[in-house]
């Protein structure tokens, strides 16, 4: 029996050697072949599915004013934002157990797609947490999000940078075209008197240019022109201490500067975009559930600058 | 896993405890039963050269054809081979790109005899002698996945301006490429990172010029190159996937001799001598885009930044016993930009680059006992300085430094079985600091951790069959964790011209890449720490290798990977203090199958190769925790390379690639954020992550490389001229979604057009 198994396993080695041998060619060919056939590609594609958009930005000691509400428009659509509000949803914001029902429009007036709450009604407090909650008129969407206001931020620095600058009069500012690089104006912020930051607190600071048609022409990238025709630049700190270089002023005349102490939500959200550009949509960096956007919030301290340039 | 790793730990058990042992155990083994000797009581050893140059020859055989008896060098090309005494044996010593060589001889009993062979050189490879030499490889060592490459087989290949390692190596099977525009390696599925690449033993941790456009290796420099795409034996460890490790010349023992190549993008110069009891081998190359530029005016002009990247290699080495070797090496290589606006009053400067040195002492201890020591230093570092005065500026600081002692045993201590042991002990040092302005530090890590590593191997080789088994433990200060990676490879002869081959490992890796999407430059290496567990893999791997016809090899390999931990970076990263900051964690699995068809003899040489791979990650934050592809899965590559020697003057090659395309992510929607007083960007939404494919890749390639005499009576020169892309097939790099125009439109950005390049060597 046992001698019969061992020459059973030789002959089969001597069989499927011999054929190998002689079939080499085809293997190869015929294994070729068929690898190319179970190996076409299935490309998926990626079926759209409607979502709403919740922008929504609350500041610590303001009224919640604005809870704008839109629908994403699918890729090969002409994008008309005054087309994709949401109208008639069910809007209400929850803070310390209480539920607040917003109104849909503005305080001076029906917008589609807005939503507010009256200064009488509510002020956004820092260290609280405030929720919202989303439902559609046709009930098709139910949208939540949380965030928790930041403490409050001002200034602390100002006058000091602006002496440093050595320009004499404090809240104008001479830029010169010839010497781009040299302009550096360090500016500091910090926690009210009595207050304190949270731990991994980040900050955000901003330059609003409000005379567009003053256009530095800069040579180092500037900030981008909305459609309202503000010059506007926005980065990321990990704490507030501001170097203000030429490049973040897109023209001269009046300056907003501000500090923002900002939340998750709006820092997860500026971590796509940059410069005004969108870096690209991270799943992992929503945080609105059942919907996309932004439910942030932030304290905030600004001033203002009179730029002129270099006579 | 658990289950995989205990099994294969049993199987390891089994193999040390019950195998049989000696010389016994060839004499039973059908179908090949030889006449062996019941003693084999001699053992000849020693070295196999270069008879010209005096270069030690890699992988190199000695054989005994009547007593099928052999050995095959290591990579100091060193051999040990047990031989009967008291009767003449006919040795056979051969290699690829060597004509074989014979002798006769006797040995007395007990004879422990040191010889050095010197092989000639040929130009035209017989058939014989390369079958002859992969038939005894394959014979001694049982290593699955394995290309071994010369510099002769790379010479005469188109190069796209600039001969190019990595390049090469991607016209492998199961060697996959991000782009044309990108040297870096993707092999069976796995990233760039899990790659251990050395050169001369010391890790390079980018190793990369233009931006990722070329490798660091100076093609002149180079003596072998050997890629193992899976089933690594425990010797290398700290990765996961493949292991590419490129041996540079020791340098002519016994002529100075040198060469000049000059290209349209860089020139390099190799220069060989002998000194002392060994051989110095020097080679350096430059880009000079920015001398031309610089002295046309055009830089100015055009007020565009200033580049270049140099590189040198340079080895000493000396003999200073019959029994020692002693090696310096060292390589150094940076890429340099500038930019200076001085009405901006911006600069931007960036350099970074390789360093590394290498002191290997080899010596042998008795004629079976073959030891080796070496130390290395490596060092990567990236650094960025732009903006403006005042500091407005952005710095970026990264390096990854590495002192490593190696040490290793090999302990032929019979005919059929090859002890081999050693250690690792790396200790790292990673800096990272990335600061703007005069604010504190986005990030600054300053890690020391200390890798321990150990292993033990023992190859046995009795034909039919040959095993490899071995154990490999190592750790990593940080994190208390042990990876415990038991390796096992086998083959069986089934008949003179097929080989089954098989291998089964585990894996371990505890550095992660934080690889930037858009430059290579910018890639971090960070050590596991407290939040974020090392990676690990599980290969098998099953192959074939045959014989179909005289002068060709023919190899099919399928392969299952498995990848646990993986790391993939989180986007926007704005501070990082941990691991768990950086990266998300997930698993990842790959699979497939390769063809590698193979002729390296004759006027006309080359491989056609065929992969067939699926690569897919999972990961719990990613794509809503659903399997996805990533981009450089590619179903079907095909890469046919062919060199063809028309005359003793004329030389012409092609390449031919074809790969699916690219995964890639579709937009689907778009939304827009209402910022406060800010109408907000309009944002793009993808859709499923790489879930759609770019147009598939393909390209051909053409190559002439003419040889005279210049200024001399020798053939000493070549002029070669390449086309790149020869019909002007524009391929797909990226799809991007053009946003300017409403509705937005999808927009394909092409890769290179035709481009014809020249060069010339000359040798002295």
């Amino acid at each position: 029996m046992i001698k019969t198994v061992k020459n059973l396993v030789i002959g089969v080695k001597v069989l499927s050697a011999k054929m190998l041998e002689h079939s080499a060619l085809w293997l190869a060919l015929s294994t070729l072949a068929l690898s190319t056939l179970i190996g076409c590609d299935e490309a998926v594609n990626s079926d759209y599915e409607e979502q709403i958009v919740v922008s929504a930005f609350l500041f610590e000691g303001q009224p919640i004013d604005s809870v704008v509400l839109d629908r994403t428009v699918p890729f090969g659509e002409f994008f008309d934002a005054s087309t994709t509000g949401v109208e008639d949803a069910k809007v209400s914001v929850t803070v310390d157990g209480k539920t607040y029902q917003l109104l849909e429009g503005t305080a001076s007036g029906y917008v589609p797609g807005r939503y507010y709450l009256p200064a009488s009604d509510l002020i956004v407090t820092a260290g609280k947490t405030y929720e919202l909650q989303v439902v559609t008129a046709d009930g098709k969407h139910h949208v939540k999000a949380s965030t928790r206001v930041p403490q409050p931020i001002r200034f602390t620095g100002i006058i000091d940078s602006l002496r440093r600058a050595g320009q004499g009069i404090m809240d104008t500012v001479v830029l010169d075209t010839n010497l781009f690089g040299g302009f550096v104006l360090p500016i500091t912020a910090g926690p009210t008197p009595g207050g304190f930051a949270e731990p991994n607190q980040k900050y955000m600071i901003q330059v609003l240019s409000y005379d567009t048609l003053k256009k530095i022409n800069t040579p180092i990238q500037g900030p981008p022109v909305d459609t309202a025709s503000f010059s506007r630049y926005s980065f990321l700190q990990t704490a507030p201490l501001v170097p203000l270089s030429a490049r973040l002023f897109g023209a001269f005349g009046r300056n907003r500067i501000a500090i923002l102490a900002v939340d998750t939500n709006w820092v997860d959200y500026q971590r796509q975009v940059v410069n005004g550009r969108f870096l690209g949509y991270h799943p992992s960096l929503n945080h609105v559930e059942g919907g996309m956007g932004v439910w942030g919030s932030a304290a905030r301290d600004t001033f203002t600058i009179y730029l002129k340039p270099k006579e | 896993m658990k289950f995989s790793r205990l099994l294969l730990f049993l199987f390891l058990i089994l193999f040390v405890f019950f195998q049989p042992v000696g010389s016994q155990a060839v004499t039973t083994s059908p179908p090949l039963k030889v006449a062996i000797p019941d003693s084999l009581d001699a053992i000849i050893a020693g070295f196999v050269r270069d008879s010209t140059s005096g270069e030690t020859v890699i992988g190199a055989s000695v054989r005994v054809r009547a007593l099928k008896l052999g050995a095959v060098t290591n990579k100091s090309g060193y051999f040990a081979l047990h031989v009967p005494s008291g009767r003449n044996i006919t040795l056979e010593v051969g290699s690829v790109g060597y004509r074989s060589a014979t002798f006769v001889t006797t040995f007395a009993t007990g004879e422990e005899r040191q010889v050095t062979f010197n092989l000639l050189p040929s130009s035209i490879q017989g058939a014989e002698v390369t079958v002859e030499s992969d038939r005894e490889k394959e014979r001694q060592e049982p290593q699955v996945s394995r290309v071994s490459l010369q510099p002769s087989q790379m010479s005469n290949l188109p190069k796209a301006g600039e001969a190019d390692l990595f390049r090469i190596l991607q016209l492998l099977p199961g060697v996959q490429t991000a782009s044309e525009i990108s040297s870096g390696l993707y092999i069976r599925g796995g990233s760039p990172d899990q790659n251990l690449i050395l050169l001369d033993g010391s890790v390079l941790y980018n190793p990369s010029h233009f931006f990722g456009f070329f490798s660091t290796f100076n093609p002149d420099a180079i003596k072998d190159v050997e890629l193992i795409k899976g089933g690594f034996p425990v010797e290398y460890g700290g990765r996961l996937s493949a292991v590419v490790s490129v041996t540079n010349k020791d340098g002519d023992r016994n002529q100075t001799n040198g060469k000049l190549s000059l290209g349209l993008i860089s020139s390099r110069g190799t220069i060989e001598t002998p000194i002392g009891s060994g051989a110095l081998s020097l080679s350096g190359r430059r880009t000079y885009l920015d001398i031309i530029l610089d002295a046309t005016g055009l830089a100015k002009e055009l007020d565009i930044p200033s580049y270049h990247f140099y590189d040198f290699n340079g080895k000493l080495t000396q003999n200073p016993g019959e029994n020692d070797k002693l090696s310096l090496s060292g390589y150094g290589g940076q890429d340099k930009l500038d930019y200076k606006s001085d009405k901006a009053g911006s600069a931007i400067g960036m350099n970074w680059g390789n360093r590394s040195g290498a002191l290997d002492w080899t010596h042998v201890f008795k004629s079976n006992l073959f030891s080796k020591l070496d130390f290395h230093a490596s060092n990567y570092y990236a650094q960025l300085d732009a903006g403006a005065a005042g500091g407005e500026g952005f710095t970026w600081d990264n390096q990854i430094t590495d002192y490593t002692l190696n040490g290793s045993l090999e302990y032929f201590y019979q005919q059929h079985h090859k002890l081999k042991l050693g250690f690792q002990g790396s200790l790292y040092q990673f800096k990272f600091k990335v600061q703007s302005g005069n604010n504190p530090p986005g990030a600054d890590l300053n890690l020391k951790p200390l890798y321990v590593a150990g292993y033990i191997q023992d190859e046995w080789t009795s034909d039919p069959f040959a095993i490899t088994a071995g154990v490999r433990l190592d750790g990593i200060t940080g994190r208390s964790e042990l990876g415990f990676d038991p390796r096992i490879s086998a083959r069986y002869i089934l008949s003179p011209q097929i080989t089954l081959k098989a291998s089964v490992g585990m894996y371990h890796q505890y550095l992660k890449l934080a690889s930037n999407p858009t430059l290579s430059v910018f890639d971090v290496w960070l050590p596991v720490d407290s939040t974020q567990a090392s990676s690990y893999a599980t290969q098998y791997i099953l192959g074939l290798s045959m014989i179909p016809f005289e002068g060709y090899i023919l190899e099919i390999e399928g392969y299952y990977k498995d990848m646990r931990n993986l790391a993939e970076i989180r986007p926007g990263i704005i501070s990082g203090h941990t691991l768990n900051d950086v990266f998300f964690l997930g698993n990842g699995w790959a699979y497939g199958g390769e063809i590698f068809l193979q002729r390296q003899v004759g006027n006309l040489t080359g491989w056609l190769g065929y992969a067939l791979a699926w690569t897919r990650r999972k990961f719990p934050d990613i794509n809503e925790g659903e399997t996805f592809a990533p981009t450089y899965d590619r179903r079907n590559d095909v890469n046919l390379v062919l060199t063809y020697r028309l005359s003793d003057r004329w030389n012409v090659g092609t390449t031919f690639v074809y790969g699916t395309g690219q995964a890639y992510s579709q937009t689907t929607a778009f939304m827009q954020i209402r910022e406060p007083e800010y109408q907000g960007p309009l944002l793009a939404i993808p859709g499923k992550k790489n879930s759609l494919r770019l147009p598939s890749y393909h390209r051909l390639d053409l190559s002439a490389t003419y040889s005279f005499s210049l200024f001399s009576d020798k053939r000493n020169a070549t002029f070669d001229i390449d086309i790149y892309n020869v019909y002007n097939h524009r391929n797909t790099w990226t799809r991007q979604v053009d946003q300017t125009v409403n509705p937005a439109q999808i927009n394909d950005i092409k890769l290179l057009p035709i481009l014809p390049t020249f060069g010339l060597q000359v040798s002295f």
